[in-house]
């Protein structure tokens, strides 16, 4: 806590800034873009995302409290960046969130940078039918491995109610994903 | 991962470029946040300098200048020429348009010694082999007014 302290002090003065930025942007880089892809699908549209998430937490650093932990900020930045980014986009077509996401899962057959099967891509299309919330729960804890309580101070939700969110969400992806093997 | 809940499915189905993490500096987000416009990673590496020196492409270029060039004359032609039409007629001329619309709707009243006052006779191409008793009498029933004709005796 002390490190992280004197690190976001570094971040915050004019001389040591972009030093102590590069540091930071070459920690959490890879593990936000992947964060931000499982949420909008596409690499190019993950592209921009990360480099806004970036460009905010460059701008904001001044104005970090150090209520929550540094990269449950950044976390948290690149999760309203990601779900801003797809209601705009739906904004743009006239369509629902919901329907932005089942047409981006629809093109990633032939998405160049989409390296799955047959089974991941109905895996995907199972994750889009789950709310919102419940989505980036299973993803943060499921495929990213993320522990609850960080979960809970990205999301601003209690752990009891992200743990619960989590089981109904994993039943439901078992079902359907048994289903499909079975077939 | 070997707990109750998993799945057991391998979620690894995205890719990234080569080398793309390698591409993400502080300098290319900064350069983001000035111009707001971005490229794509390495996108000025793969600029090829010979199309651009490339004298077909140069071709293209100077013809289509030429072209909007050439076009932008004959515009500022036509308008010139538009302005002079307008600019230097004489306001004096009368067309015949005007000089028959005169005669219809403003010499109704005049008599006919104004009308000798205002034109030549040797003017006016009036073949009078074609002119019958007839019309001539019709003419001078129609024309004038019995009043006259007695004021006139």
């Amino acid at each position: 806590m002390e490190n992280e302290s004197k690190f976001i002090a570094k971040l915050k003065e004019k001389e040591t800034q972009n030093k102590y930025f590069e540091i930071l942007l070459n920690k959490y880089k890879e593990p936000i873009y992947w964060h931000i892809r499982k949420i909008v699908l596409d690499h190019d549209d993950a592209h921009d995302v990360l480099q806004n998430t970036f460009i905010k937490v460059f701008k904001a650093i001044n104005n970090f409290k150090e209520q929550s932990k540094l990269y449950t900020w950044i976390y948290r930045i690149a999760t309203n960046e990601s779900l801003n980014f797809i209601k705009s986009k739906a904004k743009k077509h006239f369509k629902t969130s919901k329907e932005i996401m089942i047409a981006q899962t629809n093109k990633l057959k032939e998405d160049p940078y989409f390296d799955g099967d047959e089974l991941q891509l109905k895996f995907q299309e199972v994750i889009n039918t789950l709310p919102q919330k419940q989505k980036l729960v299973f993803q943060m804890k499921y495929e990213q491995e993320m522990k609850f309580k960080d979960i809970s101070e990205i999301l601003g939700t209690s752990e009891g109610a992200l743990k619960a969110s989590y089981h109904i969400a994993v039943k439901k992806i078992k079902k359907e994903i048994i289903k499909i093997q079975t077939f | 991962m070997m707990s109750k809940n998993n799945i057991n499915l391998n979620t690894n189905r995205f890719k990234i470029p080569k080398g793309y993490f390698d591409a993400i500096t502080i300098d290319n987000i900064k350069k983001t946040e000035k111009t707001g416009f971005k490229v794509p990673p390495n996108y000025f590496k793969t600029i090829d300098i010979d199309l651009i020196t490339n004298t077909n492409y140069l071709n293209k270029i100077f013809a289509l200048k030429f072209k909007k060039l050439a076009l932008s004359g004959v515009a500022a032609i036509l308008i010139i020429g538009f302005f002079i039409n307008g600019f230097f007629s004489d306001p004096n001329s009368l067309k015949e348009a005007e000089i028959l619309d005169y005669m219809n709707y403003e010499l109704i009243g005049y008599s006919s010694s104004d009308y000798v006052d205002l034109f030549d006779v040797n003017e006016f191409e009036i073949n009078f082999e074609q002119i019958n008793e007839l019309d001539l009498e019709y003419y001078i029933e129609t024309s004038f007014s019995s009043d006259l004709i007695i004021n006139n005796d």
